[in-house]
């Protein structure tokens, strides 16, 4: 006989986007791990450690449209890294913490294609033990401001319907005003976000580029127009918002698309509200870039000519990146991004 | 091959595909690129041949040219090579061919015509891996032969920006040179669908590349593209099929590159009136390093005072302003 719950299981298998589902043994029965396996309807399959698995041998990028796995696990090892000069707003640490690896989405210039063996996602429940690392970051560093990214290795909101942490790094927040938690994302599922109430060093930054653009590179993401939709919501809720203008990939119409996108930030009273955005213009390790050859040989990326730069990575040469940076630069000031909220990403000029 | 410079015309023509970082194999070649000095030319040519079985070893690179009896861009069958260690010659030698020239492997690098001269007596090549590659080939018992392309006079002044400025000339030509030796003919370079015009491989290479680019860019196909070039107006033009060539890439480069025309004209305005003195600057061509060397050549001390007096008047503003992108562009 099927039960209404092995129907549901079964119904929900057909429609995940998960190929399998891999849960390490020790964690199979934490409420976490149950509740994100109930939401898949899936059962899973059980292993010691995700990685007798997972990176194990070389799984094309592209393989993620059609098998992606998905591991539930818990981080060893580093838990917080610091983040490398020119990643964020200057004069304070900046880290990232590790809560999952690789992402649903399949943007183009992505440095996960190079980055990982595997585009399987793996999502690590031990959020506790990310939390005490943090506090005690926060400790160390006490009288300054330090930052804490998340998005770094996956988009911090896509999923969250499905994991739920938010609200433990919210009440850390909550507990630490010197401390300042950024999600980086391009998804527009904020139902989670939207049950906790707002906070100044809790900020939502979101990736934009004009939509023509991310309609060809942004692959499998919420439109602009949804995202934009979304941070008007979200500021009206009272949210801290910021915006990341990276990559700038070179169009020959570059300068009017960015102006279309900063008017249609303007519509929304968004420029003026922006605690801060951030500037970059797109760029690969020598990795990434062959991967990215390979993955998307037409991709509107490679219409322009890329040299190896200062730091062996593959960028527009100096005069032209920093000639789209500072155009894009002066069309926010004009709309009226403040000044001081502005930085140039991964640059070695501020 | 001792470096991927030199070895980029091989992997191209005989489409080698690469393996290793440092291996490029195909069906009847595999290259090697070996990395510069004899410890590491032995190393990895031991390594490798440890590993896979080949008929041959050929060692081809490039050499300076310890005598004054040949030209620079001449290719030549090594006979003996020799290693000489601290300018000291050592006492194994190894052999390549019964004629051709000697050539004499270095443990590091010539950089002198005093160091070069002791030398000349040795041998009429001087090189940095041949030694270290003919000793790992005849360790494992497998056929060794050298060529060397002579790239430069050992020693000399400017012998190292010779070689950089030449490195693609002379790894197409070794190339060429490879693929009579292999196959026993001469690799046809035209490229007939476009008559008046000359393309090497390499050259092939970089109009194929520029095209695909600027179809992405234009979002047209490959035809589109092809139809829009101005082939009928350069055959018009009196230059030579190569020339004509090198004038289609440099359109097609002004093409995708928004900047490039006018970062050229600026920094040409800048260098010019220096250059007119004497004075020669010299920036990164790829504009990533912010670097100017300034050379000149004076005999006397007058001349000194007069480059100091025309150097006073040299600023880095412009250039510096061109790096950092300030450009009137639409």
């Amino acid at each position: 006989m099927n039960s209404p719950l092995r129907l549901f299981r079964i119904f929900a298998a057909v429609i995940s986007m998960w190929n399998k589902i891999y849960v390490e043994e020790a964690i199979l029965n934490s409420p976490r791990v149950q509740n994100i396996l109930s939401k898949t309807g899936m059962v899973p399959l059980v292993l010691k450690s995700y990685d007798e698995i997972w990176g194990k041998s070389k799984k094309p990028y592209l393989h993620k449209r059609d098998s992606l796995n998905l591991f539930l696990a818990e981080k060893k090892g580093q838990l917080l890294k610091l983040a490398p000069d020119a990643y964020g707003t200057a004069g304070e640490p900046h880290y990232y913490f590790i809560h999952a690896y690789n992402c649903i989405y399949e943007c183009q210039y992505c440095y996960l294609q190079g980055y990982f063996n595997s585009p399987d996602i793996v999502l690590f429940i031990n959020h506790e033990e990310i939390l005490a690392e943090m506090q005690k970051t926060v400790d160390e560093n006490s009288g300054t401001r330090v930052w804490f990214h998340a998005g770094e290795f996956s988009d911090s909101l896509a999923l969250t319907h499905l994991t739920g942490e938010l609200a433990l790094y919210h009440d850390f927040c909550k507990k630490n005003p010197k401390a300042v938690i950024e999600l980086r994302t391009k998804s527009v599922n904020t139902k989670e976000l939207l049950e906790l109430e707002p906070l100044d060093n809790f900020i939502i930054s979101f990736s934009l580029s004009p939509q023509k653009v991310a309609k060809e590179i942004d692959l499998k993401t919420p439109s602009t127009h949804a995202r934009l939709k979304t941070m008007s919501e979200l500021k009206k809720r009272g949210y801290k918002l910021a915006a990341h203008f990276d990559p700038i990939v070179y169009q020959d119409t570059f300068k009017t698309d960015y102006q279309e996108l900063l008017n249609q930030m303007n519509d929304s009273d968004l420029t003026k509200e922006l605690d801060y955005l951030s500037l970059g213009v797109v760029r690969f390790t020598k990795d990434v870039y062959r991967e990215v050859e390979r993955n998307y040989p037409d991709s509107v990326i490679h219409g322009t000519p890329m040299i190896k730069s200062f730091d062996n990575k593959v960028r527009y040469n100096h005069p032209m990146r920093m000639w789209m940076m500072n155009s894009v630069k002066e069309l926010a000031l004009a709309a009226g991004v403040k000044s001081d909220a502005i930085y140039l990403c991964m640059e070695e000029h501020a | 091959m001792a470096h991927l410079g030199e070895a980029q015309s091989v992997i191209e023509l005989f489409q080698l595909k690469r393996t290793t970082p440092h291996l490029f194999e195909g069906e009847a070649l595999t290259c090697l690129i070996t990395g510069e000095g004899p410890f590491e030319a032995a190393t990895a040519t031991s390594a490798l041949l440890a590993q896979k079985t080949f008929t041959n070893v050929i060692n081809l690179g490039i050499a300076g040219s310890l005598s004054n009896n040949f030209q620079v861009g001449e290719i030549h069958p090594v006979r003996s090579i020799y290693l000489v260690i601290e300018g000291k010659p050592q006492f194994k030698s190894f052999k390549s061919f019964d004629q051709g020239l000697d050539c004499v492997t270095s443990f590091e690098r010539i950089l002198t015509s005093d160091k070069a001269r002791t030398l000349t007596g040795v041998a009429a090549l001087i090189d940095r891996e041949a030694w270290g590659v003919a000793m790992a080939a005849k360790k494992a018992a497998v056929n060794f032969s050298s060529y060397k392309l002579i790239s430069d006079q050992a020693g000399s002044l400017g012998a190292c920006e010779m070689v950089k400025d030449k490195a693609q000339e002379w790894s197409q030509k070794l190339a060429l040179f490879l693929a009579t030796k292999i196959t026993g003919n001469n690799i046809k370079q035209e490229v007939s669908e476009y008559p008046g015009f000359y393309f090497t491989f390499t050259t092939r290479h970089q109009f194929d590349h520029l095209v695909k680019m600027l179809s992405i860019r234009e979002k047209k196909s490959i035809a589109e593209i092809l139809n829009e070039l101005p082939f009928e107006n350069l055959r018009e033009l009196k230059l030579s099929p190569k020339d004509r060539a090198r004038k289609l890439l440099s359109t097609l480069e002004d093409k995708v590159d928004p900047l490039k025309a006018r970062l050229q004209s600026e920094l040409l305005k800048w260098k010019t009136p220096f250059e007119k003195k004497g004075i020669t600057l010299n920036t990164d061509q790829t504009w990533e390093t912010p670097e100017v060397k300034v050379s000149f050549s004076i005999q006397t001390d007058e001349d000194l005072k007069k480059v100091i007096g025309e150097l006073n008047e040299l600023s880095l503003e412009a250039f510096q302003n061109l790096r950092s992108g300030h450009l009137n562009v639409e």
